[in-house]
């Protein structure tokens, strides 16, 4: 039975976003992720206080990252979040988001290797292992180690979207969170998974494959198309051409959006994207489209389906759809 | 009118409707701007008694009136007249025009 996650990016005050977290776990959702951008609320706090008011849901970074944050604080925190609730809690951690990353003034080099070091320190620091002269490519470590003990295992997923990162995810994670929404993509994204799965001779049993999706619903399937332009002018616009190219998107309409996003132009930005590149880079429509297409992704081998942002114009709406009317279905 | 005196106004709201305008509370709250003037210790008495599905008895329906008129007292009154409950709207108007709740 494939698990349903849901995804929350806290840039409104905590309380709404505990809100939308119990309304999840009321309706059945198993998994939340809390993104990590540093202009939003903290990640941490945030976690701290959805797990306070929630009683089951498994809840996780989706996703920190290595650069702007030490990973030995990262399994500082994660061990932490753990004493709130244990077994709940999970470390979701990719490479970052480029932009985002050179705002904070932050060089991000070898990402693969910098994913690589990480996933070993924090796994060896949630063990209560320390490190010593730790000697990476990216991570040097003389000498650290957690001063309290982490009483269960802590899963780790790892946020992957290129070829490297999604076959170092299936060599090293717990899980891996498919940063994709369209089922091509996550078809082929799996399979590189599984390649790296088997060159580490691990089974894909032992690995949790999250389709993590830039989601949209609304009965008006108009309505949701709407709702997911924004977020999809985003993806679009960071999008390398290659990627484009294969989505059949017009490179042309692409620099379009992402010259007006740069002047700050957003409506122009929002209003510059079409239904493919929305059914590109998004999973949007009514529920039984949407069901539909979670039907398609849940063929590749993805064993949780995490309802990303958006989510829909109107979040408290949108959850109670998917919980009444696209869940029920998979269950 | 003091806090007691909401109390007494939420009794005012049948149990048949209260459903409906505990939706409807709570897409004010959500949807508001300025989230982040609700005053914390109405916020966590929020998500205490929706966690515990208790926001349609006396006490969940109290903090949704309470909360929903910090945020937006305009479409909290608008909305009760529009559910038939011009009664309690009328009460609250009058204690918000002599500055007591």
């Amino acid at each position: 039975m494939v698990n349903f996650g849901i995804e929350f990016v806290p840039k409104d005050v905590y309380w709404r976003t505990v809100y939308y977290a119990i309304q999840a776990e009321k309706g059945g959702f198993d998994n939340l992720w809390i993104t990590d951008h540093f202009i939003n609320r903290s990640v941490y706090v945030t976690l701290t206080l959805i797990l306070n008011y929630t009683d089951k849901i498994k809840v996780g970074t989706g996703v920190t990252n290595p650069f702007l944050i030490s990973p030995i604080v990262t399994a500082s925190n994660i061990a932490s979040l753990n004493e709130v609730a244990p077994g709940r809690v999970v470390c979701g951690i990719g490479a970052g988001d480029l932009t985002t990353l050179e705002q904070a003034g932050v060089q991000v080099t070898k990402p693969l290797s910098a994913m690589r070091e990480a996933v070993q320190m924090i796994n060896t620091l949630l063990k209560g292992e320390g490190l010593q002269n730790f000697e990476g490519t990216v991570f040097k470590v003389k000498s650290a180690k957690l001063a309290f003990k982490v009483r269960n295992p802590i899963p780790i997923y790892i946020g992957a979207q290129g070829a490297k990162m999604l076959k170092l995810a299936g060599e090293m994670g717990d899980g891996v969170l498919i940063n994709a929404s369209n089922p091509a993509d996550i078809r082929e994204a799996v399979e590189l998974v599984k390649e790296g799965a088997s060159a580490a001779g691990r089974s894909m049993d032992k690995i949790d494959v999250a389709a993590y999706t830039a989601f949209s619903i609304h009965e008006n399937e108009e309505k949701a198309f709407k709702a997911a332009m924004p977020v999809v002018a985003f993806i679009v616009a960071g999008a390398p051409d290659p990627v484009l190219e294969k989505h059949h998107i017009n490179l042309e309409a692409a620099k379009k959006i992402k010259d007006s996003l740069v002047k700050g132009d957003f409506p122009t930005a929002f209003s510059a994207v079409t239904r493919e590149m929305a059914e590109s880079f998004s999973l949007y429509g009514t529920p039984a489209q949407c069901v539909e297409k979670i039907s398609q992704i849940l063929k590749a081998g993805v064993t949780q389906f995490v309802v990303g942002s958006p989510i829909g114009s109107n979040v408290r709406k949108a959850i109670d759809l998917v919980v009444k009317e696209v869940i029920p279905h998979f269950r | 009118m003091s806090s007691v005196d909401l109390s007494e106004v939420v009794a005012k709201i049948p149990k048949s409707s209260r459903s409906s305008i505990s939706t409807q509370l709570v897409d004010i709250l959500l949807n508001a701007k300025g989230g982040d003037k609700l005053p914390s210790s109405l916020a966590k008495s929020f998500l205490y008694l929706w966690q515990k599905d208790k926001l349609e008895e006396d006490e969940g329906m109290e903090v949704l009136l309470r909360a929903a008129l910090a945020l937006d007292a305009e479409a909290t009154l608008k909305q009760l007249k529009e559910s038939n409950l011009g009664e309690v709207a009328d009460v609250i108007q009058k204690a918000q025009q002599k500055g007591v709740i």
